[in-house]
């Protein structure tokens, strides 16, 4: 997805499998022997949003009741959705996707710098989508996670459509708490999904 | 994700108590490998959800229970296997979403958008293998539907009330046998020795 008016910064969103320590339990007796692999993963994330380029593409910047910022283009008035964004401690994400003629899915989740912040151990996490015809359906998610660096509800989730028309569905709230005792709030990624 | 300079290690200690009280209270019935395993076990994760408004409203819930020193996450090239007990809403979930996110690394950004250009949610990913696995549940063979790809594999079975599903990576399909567990304390003591395993060098 081009975001040219976004500034996006590469973060070090780092994460190195082999940073963990590793105390080694007893005997894996079906264990596979496949080779050991190290994987560490830089990923680009949208930290804000620079007023100025917006305005020379045609954007403002508004801010919403619930903190975030929503990109609206000027001429529609319509939001810009903002699938992926990032910050300090991880990043968060929400898609909207058809599933069949007659339902949608989505995929939302939450990453963690766990290295710097530790894996998550708790979570709660709220989504909603707006529809035609006052359509309006959430989805709430909480738990406890056993260290989990990240957490998605990978269009696990279906829904019927109402009428036909544009669907907006963002991250209402959510949050993360970590093994370091950090609470890692969501930046409200959004999606439009036209039916 | 945003976070402030504060920590509360409150929190923490609220989640593990959390974590721990769940399985205590389980209402579905959790699943484990027999005594022939002899590698680690821990609790491992509960989740809830629940919908409302147009279309009615609907909610489920689930219990994992890890065997092995890997991690999805973590610990990539360990064995882990976590056989998960949930409501039987999520046998209409595809099972390419559970393999992509619960037994594989975890998709970066970028990665995640590319996923989601496209529309075919239902089918077996590209790589990834889709089979049944003969799995022996409280002595009796069981078909699940599976997929594969790699060193990582998921399968599910309904039983009913309930759906078992197992999310594993580097560890072997066969001679899997699952018996309903009736002690969770080897699980609660493994979860304490996971959690300091697992801990962040800083």
């Amino acid at each position: 997805m081009g975001r040219p008016y976004a500034r996006i910064i590469s973060l070090a969103g780092v994460f190195a499998a082999a940073l963990f320590a590793v105390a080694s339990g007893g005997p894996a007796a079906t264990a596979s022997t496949t080779p050991a692999t190290t994987m560490v993963r830089v990923p680009m994330q949208v930290v804000g949003f620079d007023a100025k380029v917006a305005a020379a593409h045609g954007y403002a910047l508004r801010k919403e009741a619930n903190g975030a910022t929503e990109l609206v283009n000027v001429r529609t008035g319509s939001v810009v959705p903002q699938n992926v964004l990032g910050g300090n401690c991880g990043y968060s994400w929400y898609f909207l996707n058809k599933r069949t003629a007659k339902t949608w899915t989505f995929n939302t989740g939450f990453h963690i710098d766990a290295i710097k912040y530790g894996a998550a151990v708790d979570f709660t996490w709220h989504t909603h989508v707006a529809g035609p015809a006052g359509y309006s359906k959430t989805d709430n998610f909480g738990g406890a996670l056993a260290l989990r660096a990240t957490w998605q509800s990978r269009n696990k989730r279906f829904h019927s459509y109402g009428r036909r028309g544009t669907y907006h569905g963002v991250v209402t709230s959510g949050h993360a708490v970590t093994v370091l005792g950090a609470v890692c709030y969501t930046a409200h990624p959004s999606a439009t999904l036209v039916h | 994700m945003e976070t402030g300079p504060n920590r509360d290690p409150s929190l923490v200690a609220h989640a593990f108590e959390k974590h721990e009280k769940a399985f205590r209270e389980a209402t579905l019935p959790l699943y484990g490998l027999g005594p022939e395993w002899r590698g680690s076990r821990s609790i491992g994760g509960y989740e809830f959800w629940e919908s409302e408004g147009t279309g009615g409203n609907s909610a489920g819930r689930e219990y994992g229970m890890v065997h092995g020193d890997g991690h999805p996450d973590l610990l990539l090239d360990l064995p882990y296997l976590r056989i998960v007990t949930s409501t039987t809403d999520v046998l209409d979930s595809p099972l390419r979403s559970v393999l992509e996110s619960e037994a594989e690394p975890p998709a970066g950004p970028e990665e995640i958008e590319r996923a989601n250009a496209g529309e075919e949610w239902d089918g077996p990913p590209p790589g990834a293998v889709q089979h049944t696995a003969d799995i022996l549940v409280d002595g009796e063979p069981v078909v699940f539907d599976a997929l594969t790809r790699g060193p990582s594999w998921v399968a599910r079975h309904g039983f009913g009330d309930y759906v078992i599903t197992i999310e594993a990576q580097h560890f072997s399909q066969a001679q899997l046998s699952l018996v309903r567990i009736t002690d969770l304390e080897p699980y609660l003591r493994g979860w304490r020795e996971r959690r300091a395993t697992l801990r962040p060098r800083s």
